[in-house]
């Protein structure tokens, strides 16, 4: 038994190396002699494992909640600024919304929908992304085999942002807030590697485009 | 708030609270390097972000543990340094079976001796080992937490019995064995069931 004879504290302070040498010698003693105190010990070395075990996994689930946290956070953040950007639909005129959700008429023909590149295993959807509504995510018909560059351009063929998807991935998921675009409008996508760019369009805000 | 700057400064502060078993002191530190860290691995890596936060939360536990233990008693570096030198036999230590360049992964590597990487490790683990793991988790929550604050946070008994709201220390070291004492009865019937 545990309480047995102050038989944990002396457990304790064995395993922490603290027994005096005459209590080290009653100690080796016993384990020598006392069946039930060397049975003992074996116990106390599983629950002292044990009990580092539990502990590390008590820990790193305290880490997840608190990353789950700052992803919540972070995203309240992500929108707070996104609003700062956007204000309001009221804040555009017409004329600017139409202007930003205009063509890139050179573009038209070139688009994925139309031309696929053989090199970008990107599994091409006919839907039309709206980034204000949804995240966007790429996903590849099989990991790609080099790393591939992604660029966003506005629809003055201006890069607004990039970023690079490391080899062997599968899928991309990129957020609004990721991308740091402050306007809504119709964009562009160009994901490319050494051989091939395969262009793709998004919006933002679609609903705020004008109707023809 | 820079909670990087806060924690640099105040280093011997943030490793008493650790070994005093403040909670705070572990999500200080991580919200202060999170970012950073997965940049750098992420950059210097084939590390996706995923990834990155799993390995970064590794490493954040190991620097806990040896914090815990007093292996950073002398700390000469800063802890950023000495958390991205972990986190880098993190990453090399889970990609062991991989060829992985190390070449780029620009950090200092530490003359630190004994420093856990791995704390967990349930290969190595007994069955009586891991049963206990998995018991502690049905025992009542007071004797969870007095087992927890003592054995893995390293308290003291008056300290668990601040940290835990008992009157005296006289009434933890009771429970304390009694708990030890329903987690082996715990064990054996387990055992004997099986």
């Amino acid at each position: 038994m545990f309480a047995e004879n102050n038989n944990l504290e002396l457990l304790e302070r064995h395993f922490a190396g603290k027994l005096t040498e005459e209590e080290q010698a009653i100690f080796d003693k016993s384990m020598k002699t006392d069946a039930d105190f060397k049975e003992l010990v074996g116990y106390f070395e599983d629950f002292m494992v044990g009990l580092e075990d539990f502990g590390d996994k008590a820990v790193l689930q305290e880490l997840k909640s608190l990353e789950k946290t700052i992803q919540q956070e972070e995203k309240m953040e992500g929108l707070q600024n996104l609003w700062k950007g956007f204000f309001d639909k009221a804040d555009y005129t017409l004329e600017q919304l139409a202007a930003l959700f205009r063509p890139v008429v050179t573009y038209e023909p070139l688009l994925a929908h139309a031309h696929r590149g053989n090199d970008i295993p990107l599994i091409v959807t006919e839907k039309e992304w709206d980034m204000a509504v949804e995240d966007m995510v790429l996903t590849f018909s099989e990991p790609i085999s080099s790393d591939f560059s992604l660029a966003i351009e506005n629809n003055q063929r201006q890069v607004v942002w990039t970023s690079i998807i490391p080899e062997a991935s599968i899928d991309f998921t990129l957020t609004l807030q990721d991308t740091n675009i402050q306007a809504p409008g119709r964009y562009y996508f160009k994901l490319s590697n050494d051989k091939q760019t395969l262009l793709q369009e998004f919006f933002v805000h679609k609903d705020w485009m004008p109707k023809p | 708030m820079d909670y990087a700057i806060q924690l640099e400064k105040n280093k011997t502060q943030w490793i008493e609270a650790v070994k005093s078993g403040d909670s705070k002191a572990l999500e200080l530190v991580y919200r202060a390097y999170r970012k950073p860290f997965v940049n750098w691995l992420t950059q210097q890596t084939s590390c996706n972000q995923d990834m990155a936060l799993d390995v970064f939360q590794e490493s954040v536990l190991a620097l806990y543990k040896n914090a815990k233990s007093g292996r950073l008693d002398d700390l000469k570096s800063g802890i950023k340094t000495y958390l991205f030198a972990i986190g880098k036999r993190v990453w090399l230590y889970r990609n062991r079976q991989h060829k992985v360049k190390t070449s780029a992964m620009e950090i200092e590597d530490l003359p630190v001796k004994e420093l856990i990487v791995n704390p967990s490790n349930l290969d190595s683990m007994s069955e009586r080992q891991q049963l206990v793991s998995q018991l502690l988790s049905k025992m009542r929550p007071s004797c969870r937490s007095i087992l927890f604050s003592f054995y893995y946070e390293n308290l003291r008994l008056k300290e668990v019995a601040e940290k835990l709201n008992y009157k005296s220390v006289n009434v933890v070291k009771a429970m304390k064995g009694r708990c030890m004492e329903a987690l082996k009865k715990m064990v054996y019937q387990h055992i004997k069931t099986a």
